[in-house]
């Protein structure tokens, strides 16, 4: 697609008409060519003004019609003067331009003296595509080209280390929320909410035909344990008569209604003893509330001490 | 409700009998100042049929106990002191040859009584101590070619000095287990001593027990101890504990493991379970708890842990032990 273009004496009808009289150098002397013939916006363009002359006169090219405000911009510039083998002389300029804007735009138009009175306005009608990349209202000078992104291999390399470090990253997140998890545990380990799940677990028990002596043990067991969580002491290796004093010390309320019930236990588990349903699910509404209640709720309880089983018989 | 029935009626059968715990209670308070807790041990070896030994110092009413409660109970009384000369036929008794007749008779030994305290039992031989420990054992002993039954009830109080070590000849472990328990005497309290003071300086030095017992109320207790009932559950907790002394690993206490050197005999297991029961009589209940077993647990097993040599320098003693285990074994 990129190909030089080339003007000149083969387009001499584009070329401007001459501002001064009639002078030696003529417009066919003058040849522009650009490359690459379509870009996108921000490349530079290669321009090459060269003049033919005979050399009895000094020749300039100026006057470059690029700026701020044109389609190209000047990055660079650079000419040169050789003599030709047939004695005449040749001005090369060589510019580098940026273009900005977008479409198909001719080359930039200049300006060509040749001593004090022959001056040229040159406007090539050769024009160049230019694509847009990125934003098409960009007037001021950017990169020659856009940024190159990491090839492959780079990226092929960081995989596996993105990966390492993602997987520690999760360990430690892992390992921290472990961690928080287990103390939030211990901090809020709430032994009346774990006795009630417990207590409320076993009625259900019950309901499906648990025999009212197992509950019984299975009763026992669970008051020890919120005793031995609730008021921090070795309820489960201690019998009950242990358990009263410890209860006595600490003057834990509703003390008297846990320990009947305590005592209760005792006697069906070591002596037989056979309690009914009716029994058994009254005391374990008295251990709920025991475990769970409000103080209201066990100064209620406490007055209703007449209602809960009593058949310590052997005590 | 048949089984708590049947309880529930022998409970009331053994509240009954156990009367004469609390006037054997009486009489003994009335001699003796403090020292509840052995009092309370010798009623329950006699209950269980079986032995004690008394540790203490000297001084602690260790015979006045033992004495009252031979008197209150009716039963014969027989002191021994036991000394490094003491021959197995001062004990036991021997043949003794009557010229007149010309013939050896049978002199019965002051073993034949039915209470024996037997004073400083580690100041005689081993041959002696055998001897004792054999009557205590088989409940009869033989001279020259003849057995003769002991006297029933038979129950040996042996005491030991804890101070005094020259001289003595320490029981060997598989004596110390033929006692049911070892029971500890303390000193009194600063109140007791006070009352027993003014007590020994006022009143005449001797004083007639009455007996308030007399031996086939014992006879009958006996037959109820053995009718009250143990569950499953508390007879495994006996077997926890005792096994906890020789495996304490098993039941977290590794730290206890290079402290024992052995741990306690089956015969452990049976006396706590037999001394639970007694103990339950004594509260008048007609089936024994975890309770009964924790509160004698002390005086059956400390006689039957050997404590090790690293334990020896811990200073840690088989008292220490039993703490631990009774602190870290379930109860039921």
């Amino acid at each position: 697609m990129r190909m030089a273009l080339v003007c000149g004496a083969m387009l001499p009808g584009m070329f401007a008409i001459p501002v001064a009289e009639a002078e030696p150098l003529q417009a066919s002397d003058i040849t522009v060519s650009a490359e690459p013939d379509s870009l996108f916006a921000g490349e530079r363009l290669h321009y090459m003004i060269v003049v033919h002359h005979d050399g009895r006169q000094p020749v300039r090219v100026g006057g470059l019609e690029v700026g701020p405000d044109k389609p190209f911009e000047l990055a660079g510039r650079s000419e040169s003067s050789a003599k030709l083998p047939d004695g005449s002389m040749e001005l090369r300029v060589t510019t580098d331009l940026a273009a900005f804007g977008i479409g198909r735009q001719r080359l930039p138009g200049f300006t060509v003296s040749a001593g004090r009175d022959t001056r040229f306005t040159f406007h090539p009608t050769v024009a160049v595509v230019v694509a847009s990349m990125t934003d098409s209202t960009m007037t001021r000078l950017r990169p020659a080209a856009p940024p190159v992104g990491p090839g492959f291999l780079p990226w092929l390399l960081l995989l596996p280390a993105v990966g390492v470090i993602g997987l520690l990253v999760f360990a430690i997140v892992h390992l921290l929320r472990m961690t928080l998890l287990k103390d939030s545990r211990g901090a809020f380990f709430d032994p009346s909410r774990v006795a009630r799940q417990k207590l409320r677990s076993l009625d259900r028990q019950l309901s499906r035909g648990l025999a009212p002596a197992e509950a019984y043990e299975t009763l026992s067991n669970i008051l020890r344990e919120f005793l031995q969580h609730r008021f921090r002491f070795r309820a489960m290796e201690q019998v009950t008569q242990e358990i009263a004093e410890e209860l006595e010390s600490r003057e834990v309320k509703a003390r008297d209604l846990v320990l009947k019930l305590l005592l209760r236990a005792d006697f069906i588990k070591f002596a037989d003893g056979l309690p009914d349903m009716a029994e058994c699910r009254s005391s374990l509404k008295i251990a709920e509330a025991f475990c769970y209640g409000t103080p209201d709720q066990l100064d209620a309880i406490s007055g209703a001490d007449d209602s809960t089983p009593s058949s310590v018989t052997q005590g | 409700m048949k089984q708590e029935t049947e309880l529930e009626a022998l409970g009331r059968e053994i509240a009954g009998e156990a009367v004469f715990i609390d006037r054997v209670r009486e009489v003994l308070a009335s001699r003796i100042i403090g020292q509840r807790a052995v009092v309370d041990r010798v009623l329950i070896a006699m209950l269980a049929n079986g032995h004690l030994l008394l540790e203490g110092v000297p001084g602690l009413a260790k015979t006045l106990i033992v004495r009252t409660f031979a008197s209150a109970m009716n039963l014969s009384f027989r002191r021994i002191q036991f000394t490094p000369d003491m021959l197995p036929a001062d004990l036991i008794g021997t043949m003794i040859y009557n010229p007149k007749e010309m013939e050896f008779y049978p002199r019965k030994g002051p073993v034949f009584a039915n209470v024996i305290l037997a004073d400083e039992i580690n100041r005689s031989p081993a041959k002696v101590q055998s001897a004792l420990l054999e009557a205590m054992q088989e409940k009869q002993v033989t001279i020259g070619e003849e057995t003769y039954p002991l006297s029933e009830p038979f129950m040996v109080l042996a005491t030991q000095n804890p101070v005094e070590h020259e001289g003595t000849y320490m029981l060997p472990e598989a004596q110390l287990d033929r006692f049911m328990m070892k029971v500890m005497v303390d000193y009194p309290s600063y109140e007791e001593e006070l009352e027993i003071m003014q007590w020994a300086t006022a009143a005449p030095s001797q004083i007639e027990v009455p007996a308030v017992v007399q031996p086939e109320d014992i006879f009958r207790a006996r037959r109820l101890v053995d009718r009250i009932y143990v569950d499953q559950r508390v007879q495994r907790y006996i077997v926890d504990l005792v096994m906890a002394t020789r495996y304490p690993d098993r039941y977290g206490l590794e730290i206890l493991a290079p402290m024992i050197e052995y741990g306690a005999s089956p015969r452990a297991s049976i006396f706590l379970l037999l001394a639970s029961k007694a103990h339950a009589f004594l509260q008048s209940r007609s089936y024994a708890t975890p309770e009964d077993v924790k509160i004698i647990a002390y005086d059956v097993l400390r006689h039957r842990i050997r404590p090790s040599y690293e334990a020896e320098a811990e200073n840690m003693k088989a008292e220490d032990f039993i703490r631990n285990i009774l602190e870290h074994v379930q109860v039921p």
